[in-house]
């Protein structure tokens, strides 16, 4: 939708267009990644993936009557999900999930800016809970040396595993000034910080294995920069990050596999509607003796 | 002189995203550099201050030369005199509609080229005026704040001197993007503006003198030292300090400054002077100031900083009432264009469709010529940057959802009222929304419902939630004038006509 109106005249540069273009670049590498690991079929996950998104939002904004935006957040999320997908999954599991993050969980509640959850997670939790075979039986990663978890060669999730290329990816974000450095890191500090604290109670020597094998880096870059859901700037973004990171540590002994990556991520984004609704409704009622 | 170190901000949060430092950004670099223009014509709004409206003193046909009165305030109103910026005749004498929206008498003078000063123009010979005759001369150059409020400069003094203010504040912090003026006038007449600040701060009565400028500024900061050293003798028992101030848009607004320099934050009516006992002239009005004093040149022209979005820009100083047109084509490639003709500047300024009849004015820092492209609009992603922007802590996305929706009411409970259309929000809003359309336009709505007073006029007089309301004419100086439709022609010897 174009417009014409007064000031100001000009406008920042990293506008919502040049934002989600930016993060799709920055998925790039692991969606490169993905189908060398993985086959051809992974590329073909990720496509359906996020054809299906957009062409689900298209419908559903068609139906509302507002007008598509043009943004690429569909195919982001739609790729998003893609990722979080278990390399075996059919095709139907594929679209299954992606309709439900796309109609019930964005449109249904306003669509863009209005979602509460992050669409790609929940479809994501919805095709765990339909489908409850998708799930990989846990695989025994000690035998692996640090680096080849590090670069991703061992069997996970399509997107969730190469460490080197979600920071390549959390690089180029930064660079373009579409993602805070320092809400990632706060996560990955902080959980790492409650991990080494668990390791020194337990005994145990598990802190590196689990950041680099459990997704939790894939949350930190392409989950939690999901503008909607979470805070994207300041104390509020980095207190966010350190609600999430202390919910992974929590679950980290609870659950396993994909739910790591996903209950934390939707958790916090309940809290933040929370959290937003009771500041708004706070400030609303602050007696100003200027009026 | 003491240099104090502190970094003084009114934004205190976390610096997250510092997209409001316009000084780091290459894009917005503005060229210092000053061009004198000639018009062929000017156009001489009645109405280019804070106030009420001058009555014309000349009449179609007239022929009026270079700090002529042309215009003086009726007997008791609240308002400066406005002089000539060029020689030559009266063409005519018909209403104007300023882009604000004001509609007044203006002036239309037809250049003669010969550039000739009216005989009351001549240097002064002997600077060390008293406080009432800085007042006098101040009131009688037509000088009001040349940031954009348009306050005549007397009734800041006024003010200041009744509430006995204890510190003079010098704003030297531009901080829009590609305006430069400010800079431009500290850079080459820091001298003016250093004698100028403490002729004011004699007037005010304050001994004080506060500079605030941003440390990035350091060409500027040199010259405004130097300045000092080469005047110090003649400032004895005035003590400069500088006040460091982080470079981001709009620190230089009086509210901002307060919350920064004094952890003040001022409600709708009040005002530095009475809650800081600070008094607040930007560095272009003090070198107006000065210049009426030491040259006894009233205001009659002002650095213009004319810009576009590709770099093109410079300074320029022009006679008040220039045709914006005439402007524009002191910039190469800039004579008729087809672009978007911003009256101002680009967070702040108006767009207008006639640059022909649409003349600069005191209050006009800048002339901007933009692309036609527009902002494409998206949903709100809810990103919260327009919170984090807002320089008075609102929450613009909220305002703009429920002004957008008819609740008014429901906005009036968020403060709607206290927006100051700054632009920030709508500037780093990524989807595009026009929040600070929407919710300035009900702001604006909101407070000229407020009616105030001025100390001596009888009747209550609508400005539109100005902030300082202090009428500068003199009782006793009213009452000298026996007949109501007589005037005094300032700067020109207190001649009655």
């Amino acid at each position: 939708m174009i417009e014409r109106r007064g000031a100001p005249f000009i406008h920042i540069d990293t506008s919502a267009a040049y934002q989600s273009i930016a993060r799709l670049v920055a998925l790039l590498p692991i969606i490169v990644g993905s189908v060398y690991f993985n086959g051809l079929y992974a590329a073909f996950l990720i496509l359906l993936c996020m054809v299906t998104f957009t062409a689900s939002d298209w419908i559903c904004d068609s139906i509302r009557g507002s007008k598509y935006v043009r943004d690429l957040t569909s195919p982001y999320m739609g790729a998003v999900f893609a990722l979080l997908l278990p390399v075996d999954a059919s095709w139907i599991m594929a679209v299954t999930g992606v309709l439900f993050g796309s109609v019930v969980v964005k449109q249904l509640y306003g669509g863009r800016g209005s979602y509460f959850l992050v669409p790609a997670a929940m479809g994501r939790l919805f095709v765990r809970v339909v489908f409850p075979s998708i799930e990989p039986d846990p695989v025994d990663l000690s035998g692996y040396h640090l680096a080849e978890l590090f670069v991703g060669r061992y069997p996970s999730l399509i997107g969730t595993s190469c460490a080197l290329l979600i920071m390549l990816g959390l690089i180029y974000m930064c660079v373009k000034r579409v993602y805070k450095i320092y809400i990632p890191a706060t996560y990955v500090i902080s959980l790492s910080f409650l991990l080494i604290i668990k390791d020194i109670v337990m005994g145990s020597h598990e802190t590196v294995f689990f950041m680099l094998t459990s997704g939790v880096l894939f949350t930190a870059v392409y989950l939690m920069c999901d503008e909607t859901t979470f805070i994207s700037f300041g104390a509020g973004a980095m207190l966010e990050a350190l609600i999430c990171a202390f919910l992974t540590f929590i679950l980290s002994s609870k659950v396993t596999g994909v739910d790591i990556i996903i209950i934390p991520v939707l958790i916090t984004g309940v809290f933040t509607k929370i959290i937003n609704y009771a500041r708004y409704v706070l400030s609303s009622r602050v007696e100003d003796k200027s009026l | 002189m003491q240099i104090g170190e502190h970094v003084y901000s009114f934004h205190n949060g976390f610096k997250s995203d510092n997209a409001l430092d316009f000084s780091k950004r290459s894009s917005f670099d503005c060229d210092v550099m000053l061009e004198r223009v000639y018009p062929t014509r000017i156009i001489l709004p009645m109405l280019q201050h804070c106030g009420e409206e001058c009555v014309p003193t000349v009449r179609v046909g007239s022929h009026v030369t270079i700090g002529q009165c042309i215009g003086a305030p009726s007997p008791g109103s609240f308002a400066v005199p406005i002089h000539s910026g060029i020689s030559g005749n009266v063409t005519a004498i018909k209403p104007i509609t300023l882009p604000t929206g004001n509609t007044c008498q203006a002036v239309y003078i037809e250049s003669d080229r010969k550039r000739t000063y009216h005989s009351s123009i001549r240097p002064r010979n002997d600077v060390n005026v008293s406080a009432a005759q800085v007042m006098g001369i101040v009131r009688d150059s037509g000088v009001v704040g040349m940031g954009g409020e348009g306050i005549p400069t007397i009734a800041k003094i006024n003010r200041a001197r009744k509430l006995k203010v204890k510190q003079l504040l010098v704003n030297c912090l531009q901080s829009e993007p590609f305006a430069a003026c400010d800079y431009l006038r500290i850079g080459e007449y820091a001298d003016y503006i250093i004698m100028g600040a403490v002729a004011m701060a004699g007037a005010c009565g304050v001994k004080v003198i506060n500079i605030l400028i941003s440390k990035e500024h350091k060409y500027e900061i040199t010259a405004l030292k130097s300045a000092m050293e080469r005047s110090c003798t003649e400032y004895s028992g005035y003590a400069f300090n500088f006040k460091f101030m982080k470079q981001r848009y709009p620190q230089g607004y009086y509210r901002m400054v307060s919350k920064a320099l004094y952890g003040v934050e001022l409600k709708e009516n009040e005002t530095l002077e009475e809650k800081c006992k600070a008094v607040l002239f930007n560095c272009s009005t003090i070198y107006s100031c000065w210049e009426a004093i030491k040259d006894g040149i009233p205001l009659v022209s002002r650095v213009i900083s004319i810009s576009t979005e590709n770099g093109i820009s410079h300074n320029v100083l022009a006679p008040i009432g220039t045709p914006v047109s005439e402007l524009l084509d002191s910039v190469n490639g800039m004579t008729n264009t087809s672009k978007r003709i911003i009256w101002g500047n680009h967070l702040t300024g108006i767009e207008i469709n006639n640059p022909n009849d649409t003349p600069i004015i005191k209050t006009t820092s800048g002339v901007c010529v933009v692309n036609r492209s527009e902002i494409s609009v998206a949903p709100c992603s809810g990103c919260g940057k327009c919170v984090d922007a807002c320089p008075m802590d609102l929450e613009p996305v909220i305002l703009h959802s429920l002004l957008i929706s008819g609740k008014q009411d429901k906005a009036d409970e968020f403060f709607a009222r206290r927006c100051i259309s700054c632009g920030a929000c709508s500037y780093v809003c990524p989807s595009g929304l026009d929040l600070t359309g929407v919710i300035a336009a009900y702001s604006s709505s909101r407070r000229s419902q407020v009616r105030y007073p001025y100390s001596s006029v009888n009747d209550r007089i609508n400005i539109g939630g100005a902030s300082l309301l202090e009428a500068y004419t003199e009782q006793e100086q009213v009452q000298q004038v026996k007949d109501t439709n007589a005037f005094t022609l300032p700067f020109e010897g207190g001649k009655i006509v």
